[in-house]
């Protein structure tokens, strides 16, 4: 898969260079380099934003509403999440390319870095294109590379960045932004509605089924989308479709907030499987530095018998804020939530889900297997509503805390909200440690303690690394236990 | 208006108006027990304002919305006249213990008892007043910030070290609507010494057909090796409302033994609040909640586990008809270094009607690795394969449905510890779910 | 000479501020079954747990060799890197983990210990397969999280079959044939019979004789408040079955 997704980053660059706007694309990028839009946001921001990247009124005046009633709500706080103020005006919203800084070699790449791709098992070249380092575009086989992309195109799935699709699909884009998640949704989300940079899109057609995984890996110009992504994917009547997001390695970046928006809209008889490794650097041990990870995530089962599947890793940021959610509208619907969430040192969770049940028939499924080490905080809050319409609509949440260190916190907040006679919804949680008893057994086996704590913890978690693609599940694995180094003994 | 405040234009008039009344409770007072109460009561009155009357979008109060209870234009209830009618109330509690009479907030004691009143507590001896509020502060807590302001009498239930008292105490808090809608605050201090016990219960009645809102805080310690049984009977009509506050303190080896029946009324929050002080403590709290019509029944559970090595179980049930609402929040905070914490909490709902609504929120904090704490949560109907088989056993639907509807809440009923409550609480169960006519 | 696997010396061990082993002395040589009897309480799963290296308890005098190391100084991994295995009288459950999975992860380490290369999943699995088949546990079990769910005896045997996938050099089995029916004793004890070789020794702890039926050892040892009081053949145990244990006290108060 891996040689397939260089492929097809190579082809992005193919794609582009010999596109029509090619000339204007490239002129528009050197023109970004020269210039620099001071940190700080106000209306005209937004407009240089926009006329930068060539959007038509209606996305300016799109952004422009987001922007007028983000200024007027208030950023949230939850109990057991504390960071310093953020100060919004302190913060460019168009940053430039990053090439110029860019290392020139691995060797010029963070050492602590490159010992964790190694552990990984990362093949070289894939770890220069993580760290960023500036790679050649040599393609070594054209051929394979253009017949995977023919392939999508002949199965008519569009699979593209945000801003080629409202260039190129400006009615589909109008159509399905911001339906799921409304700029005005919350505090984050608005924000990003007025500023996002890029993302990815993907619309898949009635009745096809995507024959791979799609993955932002795919395309070069998804390395560098900044703080401020939007995705938005689209399976039409009977589509299914895969999709990975994110970086399974760590990728360094000197960003402190990131606030991405993902809707994903599943017609009739649809599929769409969503899944996620986050590692985003999580700051150092005493807490300094690490990435504000502050997403909205949020699906709709608009059509019946549509599926919509969250699966989540999260072992990164400092802050993580997400609720990967999903709304069960058409009948018969099913909501899934698998996740694990790492936190160590002093790193913070707040994650979760949502569920809400509209439809008839419609189940859903919750799956949250947090682990907390070091001084850290991890937090589940989830909530579960049944609408009056949603006839014997069913739930089951399994939300369990596994604690390593006396100086660490779980936390669950499952909120569960039923107004329905007909629904059956079911929520179990434990707390617990890794028992003395077991860690001995292992070492009695001739595993040492951290070989066991890592045997332990894919254990725990192999109901949710279960639900993952074969080969992200195996680099998640590997992530947890590096994530949870040092943490016992 | 320059003086803008932080509440809303919908509470305003509401919290104006406790306001004018708290002046003329004070002036009514007149300086009676002494500046320093005086001092205490403006104080939470100031913090009262502060902090508002607590709306939806305050966390604790999410799903329960205390306006449209505060829009019924409570008057703070004044002290009558009780001589004649403490015998007859008393009358009916006898069989369940040693009853001990608050009328209107003001505690009518029975002779040689171990309750006393507060009012008098306070009278000869102002150094109680340093004991208000050591469970219960004020800071930060609007319902409790709204008491102190209040705060006149109530009763003061003192058990000696190695005293076992036999008797159960019933706290019959009797509220008189015959001239409209009032809000009685009360204030119940209760110590139990070491090696000691108590079987305290707390009952609600009302006079005339006015609503009436009964506000309750009471504040408890339970010495080392004692043991508190403490049932809270809410069994009065629809025009009977109740905020209440409970906060107990266990010392080392202590038990606390809690049972809510909350099977009739209006508006109904219970607060109670377990702190494990001391190790080798152990709470045990049980709920029961069957309500129909508009009734709002809010059981929002704290246990706090401060120290290592202590225990807690947790079980509330509902059963929620007609246009119902239930609620229960169940916090369990375990603070860091209380290690070998066992906490259990489970939460089982059954809904019959297609307007009812049940919202629960289970909530852990857990700052201690060495822990064993689960929660589980149930919503769902009646299992239909019980109800089947039943029914193949001659049973109609609705007597099958009244047969498990009352095992179900039998569960709870079972843990009040007196026999002749307990018979009576089912009696009535039985009677609202119908099982009564049952052949 | 032929040189012992197991040396122990006057062992004092304690547990907080109770003295459990009193002055243990026991040598073990390649090849040969060392049976434990005693009472309850008597030391028999303290000397189990010290051996293995169980931090709970506090050693305060003696020394105990392994192929001529000194086996206190190890960590309880190299311990068992070294060949010493511990079959539990409660094994513990890990929820998720295969049997299959914390196997391959304990061989590898003992191979990586030995300077020997991984054995990869198709080597792994023609191993698993040709062991199970030699202490007959069925292989479906494999998959299946480790100890999760098993009943008493399927426990036991994963313990044996475990015992023949890491091929120490000396195994300790504690209590293994308690909550055992015949039936499940005889699979236990066939499995155990089928690894014994001349360069492995076995240290069967065990309070009733029945199982020694089975396995039959060279040597009975009983101890007694953190002591070993007597030591003599198979029929020992034998007499012990007859008698109980209070002639054999009663010799040991009058002794002491």
């Amino acid at each position: 898969m891996r040689a397939v997704n260089e492929y097809n980053e190579h082809v992005d660059i193919l794609e582009h260079i010999t596109s029509e706007d090619y000339q204007y694309k490239y002129g528009f990028e050197s023109q970004i380099e020269e210039e620099v839009v001071p940190p700080g946001l106000d209306e005209s921001i937004i407009r240089t934003i926009s006329a930068k990247k060539g959007e038509p009124e209606w996305m300016l005046q799109w952004r422009l509403d987001a922007f007028r009633a983000w200024q007027y709500m208030k950023e949230p706080h939850w109990a057991n999440v504390r960071y310093e103020p953020i100060d919004y005006q302190a913060i460019s919203y168009y940053a430039a390319p990053k090439r110029a800084a860019q290392p020139r070699s691995l060797e010029e790449v963070d050492p602590e870095l490159r010992r964790t791709f190694e552990k990984l098992g990362i093949p070289l070249h894939e770890q220069e294109i993580l760290a960023g380092v500036a790679v050649d575009a040599v393609l070594d086989s054209v051929s394979v590379a253009t017949t995977f992309r023919e392939k999508l195109q002949s199965l008519g799935i569009i699979f593209c960045s945000m801003s080629e699709a409202i260039r190129e699909y400006p009615d589909l884009v109008r159509r399905y932004l911001g339906t799921v998640v409304p700029p005005n949704d919350n505090f984050f989300a608005a924000l990003n509605s007025a500023v996002f940079s890029d993302g990815s899109f993907c619309y898949v057609p009635p009745g096809v089924r995507c024959p791979i995984e799609l993955s932002t890996y795919f395309r070069i110009n998804a390395r560098n989308t900044g703080q401020f992504e939007r995705t938005l994917i689209i399976a039409d009547e009977g589509a299914y479709v895969s999709y990975l997001e994110g970086c399974t390695a760590p990728m360094r970046d000197e960003n402190q907030l990131h606030a991405a928006v993902v809707e994903l809209i599943a017609l009739k008889d649809a599929e769409i499987k969503y899944s996620t490794v986050q590692n985003w650097y999580p700051g150092d041990k005493e807490g300094r530095g690490g990435i504000y990870n502050f997403v909205t995530k949020r699906g709709i089962c608009l059509g019946e018998n549509s599926k919509i599947s969250w699966t989540q890793v999260e072992t990164g940021s400092a802050i993580t804020w997400k609720y990967p959610s999903v709304i069960l509208k058409g009948d018969n619907s099913v909501g899934e939530f698998y996740s694990v969430a790492v936190t160590n040192h002093r790193q913070q969770a707040d994650t979760g889900t949502k569920m809400t049940h509209v439809g008839r028939n419609t189940r859903s499924r919750i799956v949250s297997k947090g682990i907390s080490a070091g001084y850290s905080q991890n937090s589940y809050r989830g909530l579960v509503r049944v609408n009056p319409s949603a006839e014997n609509a069913r739930n089951f949440s399994q939300c369990d805390s596994l604690l390593i260190g006396d100086q660490c916190g779980a936390h669950t907040f499952p909120y569960i909200e039923v107004n329905n006679p007909t629904a059956i919804v079911e929520h179990e949680a434990t707390t617990s440690k890794i028992g003395e008893d077991i860690l001995f057994y292992c070492n009695q086996r001739g595993i040492d303690t951290e070989t066991a704590v890592a045997l332990i913890i894919n254990g725990y978690a192999r109901e949710v690394l279960s639900k993952l693609p074969m080969e992200f599940a195996v680099e998640a694995q590997k992530l947890l236990a590096i994530s949870l180094e040092g943490s016992v003994g | 208006m320059s003086t803008v405040s932080t509440q809303s234009p919908v509470q305003s008039p509401i919290l104006e108006r406790i306001v004018r009344e708290h002046r003329q409770f004070l002036d009514r007072l007149n300086g009676q027990q002494g500046k320093h109460l005086a001092t205490l009561r403006l104080q939470a009155m100031e913090e009262f304002q502060r902090l508002g009357i607590p709306t939806v979008r305050h966390e604790e109060w999410k799903y329960t919305n205390l306006f449209p209870l505060l829009a019924k234009n409570f008057s703070l209830a004044t002290e009558v006249d009780a001589a004649q009618m403490t015998d007859t109330v008393s009358a009916q509690f006898r069989h369940w213990g040693e009853p001990a009479l608050v009328v209107n907030g003001m505690l009518h004691p029975p002779a040689a008892s171990v309750v006393g009143s507060l009012r008098h507590a306070l009278e000869m001896d102002q150094s109680f007043l340093t004991e208000l509020g050591k469970l219960a502060p004020f800071k930060g807590d609007a319902i409790i910030a709204w008491n102190t302001a209040f705060l006149r009498d109530g009763a003061v239930i003192r058990v000696g070290d190695g005293v076992e008292y036999g008797t159960p105490i019933v706290l019959v808090s009797l509220l008189d609507g015959r001239d409209g809608n009032v809000v009685v605050h009360e204030r119940h201090l209760l110590q139990l010494g070491r090696r000691s016990s108590l079987t305290l219960v707390l009952v609600q009645r009302s006079l005339g057909d006015g609503q009436v809102l009964l506000e309750q805080v009471l504040e408890g310690w339970v010495g080392e090796d004692s043991t508190l049984r403490l049932i809270l009977v809410q069994d009065a009509p629809a025009t009977n409302h109740a905020i209440t506050t409970h906060c107990i303190e266990l010392e080392r080896n202590a038990r606390l033994h809690m049972t809510t029946i909350s099977i009739g009324g209006g508006f109904i929050r219970n607060m109670p609040v377990v702190r494990l002080a001391g190790e080798g403590a152990d709470a045990q709290l049980y709920g029961l909640t069957i309500a129909d019509g508009t009734m709002l029944v809010d059981h929002h559970t704290t246990v706090d586990h401060a120290v290592p090595n202590c225990t807690s179980n947790e079980l509330y049930k509902a059963i929620l008809d007609g246009r119902s609402t239930g609620v229960f929040n169940g916090k369990i905070v375990v603070r860091p270094h209380a290690q070998k914490t066992s906490a259990y909490q489970a939460n089982r709902n059954i809904v019959l009607s297609n307007r009812a609504t049940i919202n629960t929120k289970p909530q852990l904090e857990i700052f201690a690795n060495d822990v064993r704490c689960t929660h589980g949560c149930t919503v769902g109907r009646l299992d239909r394969e019980a109800l089947f088989y039943l029914r193949t056993r001659g049973l109609s639907t609705k007597e099958a449905e009244a047969l498990l509807l009352t095992a179900f809440a039998e569960e709870i009923t079972g843990t009040v510890p007196l026999n002749v409550l307990r018979t009576e609480i089912n009696a009535q169960i039985e009677h609202l779910l119908g099982a009564d006519e049952l052949a | 000479m032929i040189q012992p696997i197991l040396e122990i010396r006057n062992l004092h061990a304690r547990v907080g501020e109770r003295e459990i082993l009193r002055g243990v002395d026991l040598t073990v040589y390649p090849g040969q079954v060392h049976a434990i009897m005693g009472p309850n309480g008597s030391g028999k799963s303290t000397l189990a747990a010290v051996l293995a290296g169980r931090e709970d308890y506090q050693v305060t005098e003696g020394e105990v060799l392994f192929d001529g190391k000194n086996l206190l100084e190890l960590s309880p991994e190299d311990r068992a890197r070294e060949g010493l295995f511990l079959a539990f009288q409660y094994p513990v459950e890990i929820p998720g983990v295969s049997t299959a999975t914390f196997l391959k992860t304990a061989l590898n380490e003992l191979r990586k210990h030995r300077g020997q290369s991984p054995l990869d999943a198709m080597e792994f699995m023609e191993l698993m397969r040709e062991r199970a088949a030699l202490v007959n546990i069925d292989p479906a079990f494999f998959s299946r999280s480790l100890n999760e769910g098993f009943s008493g005896g399927e426990k036991k045997r994963n313990e044996i079959f475990q015992l023949a996938m890491l091929e120490p050099r000396l195994a300790i089995l504690d209590e293994t044939d308690s909550g055992l029916d015949i039936d499940a004793l005889r699979i236990v004890a066939d499995g155990v019979n089928a690894l014994r070789t001349p360069d492995r020794a076995f240290v069967v702890i065990t309070h009733y004789q029945r199982l020694l039926n089975y396995i039959v050892p060279d040597i009975v040892h009983v101890l007694y408040r953190g002591r070993i009081i007597k030591s003599g053949t198979k029929e020992l145990a034998l007499e012990l079955e007859a008698k109980g244990y209070d002639w054999i006290k009663d010799e040991a108060e009058v002794e002491a």
